[in-house]
């Protein structure tokens, strides 16, 4: 496969579940890319996943994952594209009596190329002592543990589903270096769903919403964070914002609160210059979370 | 379909290490009361086939482990295949304890007093008409266990480990045996038909008839249910 290639692409994904429903979802992940994958619980993202992992059958649409078309993930033809993946659940799944040596034998035996010499590095790296028992692990361990696991048989891209949820500061940030340097590879991607977005906005290089089904918008998050601007404003101001021309075109999303008016701008610098006295702050991924799932339109 | 084998066989692992030590001392017991490898072939069957098979079924709802492995390099008919390469793997240990509890039982006769002695046993145990009723009784009891665990197996696959889809089987075949003993004691006739039965199997060709259709039925069950299962277990949404 060559490299400019995506390595997991989704078109018009559809899956109903009486009364949610998933709906022409678009995803893509290019080799070198981390692609955070944000919504609320219940907004789409484990069923994308599953569907991308062939776990459930899509009603409609297509995708390929390493080359592989969806469908036929669980069959002989996406073993070999099961071998290039590695995939961390927000839970460990190995039975509890099982030692973390039992798991490097197994998965020894399930992957063509698992290198035991880096499975030994990153539980060194993580302090896992391999004479531990699953159950003995805290829920950072495991996660760890589930990384080491994903990244030991030279895999090329990772699917993580809220895989840094429930851990705490220190072992987000070591698993967010493990991932930045899994990416340093430019043959490498990941797709990170996560509610965590302080996370994404530290390592993701695009964002991909869902809400209720539907992709709401699929950003660069360099544009969201960097570029983008919410602008605290009075309610009287809102007519002459409004009618400037900052907007570039798009439809200004508002958020009203008790205080006054939050407005999302597309180019915060070039917002300060038209309006130097309304305070305009950086946008982070959940404002423009908010803007996009609460905001009106105008 | 081997990688799916020894996760199965990781899963089991446990279990079975609890299994062993109990299975094997339960056939010594027997061994020693009964006399008879029917007995022992029996018991060890028993407790290693569809008790251990019973727990693979169980041990695949628990920590999602059902997704995580079909994120492994398999598909899901390597799955299937493997779960039955797994339970006939369960077989071979249940038969394979049982000839280590003959042994050893002819052992234990050799040094514990009032057991007869180690010829005394090894004419009990290993008697040519001792392993034509072990062979049988063998057979037979693998082909009701095969029945049971295959019955679970795709209820398994279909519905999920839920304490129904385990009981429901078991409970099946035992109603069928409680049934058919009933019966049996109500009527003198039907014992007599069982007796007439067992001596009509005296001869060694309709010994070798009688185990050979059984052999054959089991085999076309598990290979049935394997079938079924493939079919289940390729719509099923995890």
């Amino acid at each position: 496969m060559s490299d400019s290639r995506p390595l997991l692409e989704a078109h018009r994904l559809c899956k109903r579940y009486g009364d949610f429903a998933l709906r022409n979802v678009d995803l893509t992940v290019r080799p070198g890319e981390i692609v955070g994958y944000v919504g609320r619980n219940g907004a789409g993202k484990t069923t994308t996943i599953k569907a991308l992992l062939g776990l459930i059958r899509p009603d409609g649409g297509e995708g390929t994952v390493m080359g592989a078309p969806i469908r036929e993930m669980g069959r002989s033809e996406g073993v070999a594209a099961k071998e290039l993946l590695g995939v961390v659940f927000d839970t460990l799944a190995f039975p509890d009596a099982l030692r973390i040596r039992d798991i490097n034998g197994v998965l020894r035996r399930c992957y063509r190329q698992w290198d035991e010499r880096r499975f030994r590095a990153y539980l060194k790296r993580f302090d896992l002592r391999d004479t531990k028992k699953v159950k003995e692990l805290s829920r950072g361990m495991g996660m760890k543990l589930s990384l080491a696991c994903a990244l030991s048989h030279g895999a090329r891209l990772l699917i993580l589903d809220e895989a840094t949820a429930g851990l705490d500061p220190m072992a987000r940030d070591e698993v967010l270096d493990l991932l930045r340097e899994f990416v340093a590879d430019d043959g490498h991607g990941v797709l990170m769903s996560s509610h965590i977005t302080s996370d994404l906005e530290r390592i993701a290089d695009r964002v991909v919403c869902i809400d209720d089904g539907r992709i709401v918008f699929d950003k660069p998050k360099d544009e969201i964070t960097d570029t983008m601007g919410v602008a605290r404003c009075r309610a009287r101001d809102i007519d002459a914002i409004l009618g400037a021309d900052v907007f570039g075109g798009t439809a200004p999303r508002i958020l009203r609160h008790e205080y006054g008016v939050d407005l999302a701008v597309p180019d915060r610098f070039a917002f300060a210059e038209a309006f130097p006295d309304i305070p305009c702050d950086r946008m982070t991924i959940d404002d423009y979370l908010h803007f996009t799932i609460k905001g009106v339109s105008r | 379909m081997i990688r799916a084998w020894h996760l199965d066989l990781m899963m089991i692992r446990q279990r079975m290490l609890l299994n062993l030590p109990i299975s094997l001392v339960l056939c010594l017991w027997l061994g020693l009361q009964a006399q008879s490898p029917a007995t022992v072939v029996a018991a060890a069957l028993f407790m290693t086939y569809p008790m251990v098979g019973m727990q693979l079924g169980q041990y695949d709802e628990l920590k999602g482990w059902k997704s995580y492995r079909m994120t492994l390099p398999l598909s899901r008919s390597d799955i299937v295949a493997g779960r039955y390469l797994t339970l006939l793997t369960l077989v071979i240990v249940g038969l394979l304890t049982a000839a280590v509890a003959v042994g050893l039982n002819i052992g234990i006769a050799a040094v514990a007093p009032g057991l007869g002695g180690p010829a005394g046993m090894m004419a009990a145990m290993c008697s040519a008409d001792a392993v034509h009723a072990a062979l049988l009784v063998g057979l037979a009891f693998l082909l009701v266990c095969t029945v049971m665990v295959c019955a679970m197996t795709i209820l398994f696959y279909r519905f999920g480990a839920t304490t129904a889809t385990t009981m429901l089987p078991m409970l099946g075949v035992f109603a069928v045996l409680m049934v058919a003993l009933f019966v049996g004691s109500l009527d003198e006739s039907v014992v007599a038909a069982w007796s007439d039965g067992l001596l009509w199997l005296l001869s060694p060709e309709r010994l070798a008839l009688c185990c050979g259709i059984c052999a054959a039925l089991t085999v076309a069950i598990m290979a049935a249910s394997a079938a079924i299962c493939l079919r289940i277990y390729t719509r099923t949404e995890l």
